[in-house]
């Protein structure tokens, strides 16, 4: 792996294994075999590029990202940074410029993910956390964070886009996309939600 | 982060591009009727009553002892007036139709509707800002069902026109958006929630003649994004 795809999965497996130790404190049931194997990989763990900068953004993140309730585990991890995850890896495979390794990787880190999203939104279901209620929840477990997303933009580009397709303001496009479509169907209102994720993503 | 710039000079800020902005809307609905003359008495009628909340705006300003900044209005309509004068040019009525119609009065439904909240402190306001919010959504009634006319059963040409015209209407606007963010919060509402009602209202209009609702989110906010991360870095758009 390049140097630049090393500082990219080294960073990715910071946000991994957050959601992992978090999944494992409030809903073990989340920590699904793919997502364990793919942290096992051993280019996953063997990746130590690093970018002072992005790192230091990242602990930041992660310092915010660490909730100390299932619920918002749920919403702000399993929910949100989830289908992040996803868009994230979706924009690697579909950066030619990478490389097959980054791919395959992407690929794995993906599907687990799904797996996770899947089972969140089985559960939010079964335990009737919807429409209002979870509009309010979501709010209250993800804001902070949202806004700490966006700071990250302009650094995030500046060590990646000129190595990948990967910008991110499409990213976050594609992720506020999914949380819409998704939180719609969970009967939050889809206008309300458009609202308060544009607004927490200047916050901050 | 909240940003804040002394009320008063927010004010002028703020009813400086009220009030040139419906300038602005007023000779761009002129346009449209000369491009569709079979449209010439509904649109000129929009046109009259865009003027009059201009008027309306002025002498409000003027009781309050606010003095409309025209200079930051000229700033920011600039890059609107080139880009309705390109459309005119070309006889584009469907692109004035979204950038007009949708585009800016979602800007100024945005901003008048919570407008309503503060206008208590502007005596004479509350009125004007109410009856133009009523009279922008029935602009935006209309140019909806003329859209979906025109566009039934060819919405793919439609999210092709939306996305040719948000390139530049929407980093215009949304640009605009992000430069009263800060006066919007000094005079006690939330520039960013004013911002979110921007993109909701937009991206829902244009679901409303059929994009659908994916393709609309990810176009409009795959241009808001680059905007907001200016606004918050501290940059001016335009």
């Amino acid at each position: 792996m390049s140097t630049i795809e090393q500082t990219f999965w080294s960073e990715m497996k910071k946000l991994e294994d957050l959601a992992v130790s978090q999944y494992t404190k409030f809903i073990p049931e989340l920590n699904c075999s793919k997502k364990q194997n793919f942290l096992k990989n051993k280019s996953i763990a063997s990746a130590n590029g690093s970018d002072a900068p992005l790192t230091t953004e990242i602990g930041r993140l992660i310092q915010i990202a660490t909730k100390n309730s299932r619920e918002q585990t749920l919403l702000l991890q399993g929910l949100s940074l989830e289908l992040l995850g996803q868009s994230i890896y979706k924009a690697v495979l579909n950066s030619p410029s990478l490389s097959e390794n980054a791919h395959k990787l992407a690929e794995e880190a993906d599907l687990a993910s799904q797996e996770v999203f899947n089972q969140v939104l089985s559960i939010l279901r079964k335990e009737n956390l919807v429409g209002d209620p979870l509009f309010k929840s979501f709010i209250s477990a993800t804001q902070d964070v949202f806004g700490q997303l966006d700071s990250m933009g302009a650094l995030i580009d500046e060590t990646f886009s000129n190595h990948s397709q990967l910008r991110f303001d499409d990213v976050l496009a594609d992720t506020v996309t999914e949380l819409l479509k998704h939180g719609s169907q969970l009967g939050m209102d889809r206008r309300k939600l458009l609202r308060q994720l544009t607004s927490a993503l200047m916050a901050g | 982060m909240l940003r804040t710039l002394p009320v008063d000079e927010a004010m002028s800020q703020l009813m400086g591009l009220a009030i040139f902005g419906e300038k602005v809307a007023a000779r761009t609905y002129v346009l449209m009727s000369k491009i569709k003359p079979q449209f010439d008495q509904l649109l000129r009628k929009f046109s009259h009553m865009e003027g009059q909340h201009g008027t309306w705006f002025m002498d409000g300003s003027r009781s309050n002892k606010i003095e409309p900044d025209k200079a930051f209005a000229d700033r920011e309509l600039g890059y609107l007036i080139d880009q309705v004068d390109e459309y005119y040019k070309q006889k584009d009525f469907n692109a004035l139709a979204i950038l007009q119609g949708f585009i800016v009065e979602s800007l100024a439904i945005a901003t008048y509707e919570p407008f309503l909240e503060v206008a208590h402190k502007y005596p004479g306001s509350e009125k004007a800002f109410a009856q133009a919010l009523a009279d922008e959504r029935y602009h935006v009634d209309w140019i909806t069902r003329y859209l979906r006319l025109e566009f039934f059963e060819s919405e793919n040409n439609f999210l092709q026109l939306a996305e040719r015209v948000n390139t530049q209407g929407v980093d215009c606007i949304g640009g605009s958006m992000m430069n009263i963010v800060d006066c919007l919060n000094s005079v006690g509402l939330s520039g960013a929630d004013c911002s979110g009602t921007m993109v909701a209202e937009y991206t829902g209009l244009l679901e409303s003649v059929g994009i659908d609702s994916e393709s609309a989110t990810k176009n409009v906010m795959g241009i808001f994004m680059p905007l907001i991360r200016k606004y918050k870095q501290g940059e001016r758009t335009k």
